[in-house]
């Protein structure tokens, strides 16, 4: 076997993921999951949703807006591959959902919102620690379909996340673990504040505003939910804005 | 709040009708039925709102007067005091001892409730984002730390409330009908307003939800026109 680039990126990946620091944001640890599987597998968009304390499903993250959109569309229509996979806990193997395809039968009102955003197959892998399972990390296609190779890289992925929120939460209960992820599903708003004051204040829309906070929050080593706490009460360093 | 009293089957049951309440569209003052504090182990539970001037208004207190509701009127007065510690700090204030507490800390409210029987007290503020929307307090007559699970049930109850409050004027009629509130879009053009209009979060959303009830329009619609400058930002200068 050779070593090929992608192979290298994976490791590196799953390094990041499995090695936070004491403390981390856990916004942020699942934000960079989404992304890094995006990118590894050559998704269109991937998104983390949960079982909140309730039991109702909701989304903590999502690569992009396109996909933040279907995640939220999903919660609304009550339907859809990511509440399916959050519930069950269990691997959601690839489905098509163009019309005639199984994906359309089994969620006939969420799959022509996906196709219309250019999605035509879903998939999920469980999102869990070695304890208990959380929810699904899950993976949207336009075109190509994950192979199984794919998606088990996907889980590794998921897992390696799944062992950072386990180490944050040593010896503690799932009820703390679930009280944390709620926690970030609050935290959440606020960085929708955030992208909203900073798309006022340079004049760029939403998925570049969060673009320059991710980068501004990683290249000084602060909290994404801090850095958007401040910024979504009126201060945005001046370094966000780039064109300056 | 005339409500009938809540027969003592411990605070999950308690949680779970004011869960089935927001669910159901009903108003705070629908559900929070005498005896509210005695189950999350306090002796008095007080709901304030942030008013439009950004003043914190109070809308409920269990028992109806008394202890609660004099803290709180006390507070308001004179401009400090936990409730209104924890809505400036945006974070859980838990004071199990106010005897000992630093009197430097609330140099007006301190003198004055050292003549009321409070010993505990802890605030919670209810968030939406970086922005408040109100405070939940409870006090009490004894002193000591309060449980896990009572801390736990109080932030429970507080979410809970969240949602009730920001249901309760619900406009447009796509707004999602279970626990969870407005699409991401609404809290970015919160955000993009208050940038816009140079005001705080709090007001931006009161604009926001004011022109979407006056204009019988979603409110993840108004966002999306905020938010791509369909609808200029100063049209929300008239709004109030």
């Amino acid at each position: 076997m050779s070593v090929m680039s992608r192979d290298v990126l994976a490791a590196q990946s799953v390094l990041d993921l499995a090695s936070r620091t004491d403390g981390f944001d856990i916004l942020e640890l699942l934000h960079d999951l989404t992304t890094h599987t995006v990118s590894l597998l050559g998704l269109r968009s991937a998104g983390v949703t949960i079982l909140d304390e309730a039991g109702e499903v909701d989304y903590l993250t999502a690569s992009d807006e396109a996909c933040r959109h279907l995640e939220e569309d999903q919660i609304e229509l009550g339907e859809g591959p990511c509440l399916d996979a959050a519930r069950t806990g269990a691997p959601l193997a690839p489905v098509l959902l163009r019309a005639t395809y199984p994906g359309h039968q089994l969620w006939p009102r969420f799959s022509p919102r996906a196709l219309s955003a250019g999605i035509t197959s879903v998939a999920a892998v469980p999102l869990r620690t070695p304890q208990h399972g959380l929810g699904a990390l899950n993976l949207m296609s336009a075109g190509r379909v994950p192979t199984r190779e794919e998606l088990r890289l996907a889980q590794v992925l998921a897992d390696a996340a799944g062992s950072s929120l386990h180490h944050r939460q040593t010896l503690r209960s799932k009820d703390e673990l679930i009280n944390q992820l709620e926690t970030a599903l609050e935290s959440r708003i606020v960085i929708e504040q955030a992208k909203g004051v900073i798309s006022s204040r340079l004049a760029i829309d939403v998925e570049e505003a969060f673009a320059r906070l991710r980068h501004h929050a990683r290249g000084r080593q602060l909290k994404l939910t801090e850095l958007a706490a401040e910024v979504a009460r009126g201060v945005v360093p001046v370094e966000l804005d780039t064109t300056r | 709040m005339d409500g009938t009293p809540l027969p003592d089957d411990g605070p999950a049951a308690f949680l779970a009708r004011v869960e089935w309440a927001a669910r159901d569209g009903q108003g705070p003052g629908d559900l929070l039925a005498p005896g509210a504090a005695r189950l999350l182990g306090l002796d008095a539970l007080t709901l304030s709102i942030c008013a439009h001037d950004g003043h914190l208004e109070l809308l409920w207190g269990d028992p109806e007067s008394g202890l609660g509701t004099d803290l709180e009127t006390l507070q308001y007065t004179l401009g400090d005091g936990p409730t209104l510690e924890a809505a400036r700090h945006g974070r859980l204030l838990h004071e199990p001892d106010v005897l000992v507490t630093d009197p430097h800390r609330w140099p007006l409210f301190l003198p004055a409730a050292s003549r009321t029987p409070l010993r505990a007290v802890v605030a919670q503020p209810l968030r939406l984002g970086a922005a408040l929307i109100g405070v939940l307090a409870g006090y009490r007559t004894t002193p000591g730390p309060l449980t896990t699970a009572q801390l736990r049930g109080l932030h429970r109850l507080g979410r809970r409330l969240l949602l009730l409050l920001l249901h309760s004027d619900q406009a447009g009629a796509d707004e999602p009908t279970g626990l969870r509130l407005y699409r991401a879009e609404v809290h970015q053009a919160t955000g993009f307003l208050a940038a816009e209009l140079g005001i705080s979060l709090e007001e931006a959303l009161l604009r926001l939800r004011a022109h979407a009830a006056a204009e019988d329009q979603s409110l993840s619609d108004l966002a999306q026109a905020v938010l791509t400058r369909r609808l200029p930002a100063g049209t929300f200068n008239r709004a109030t």
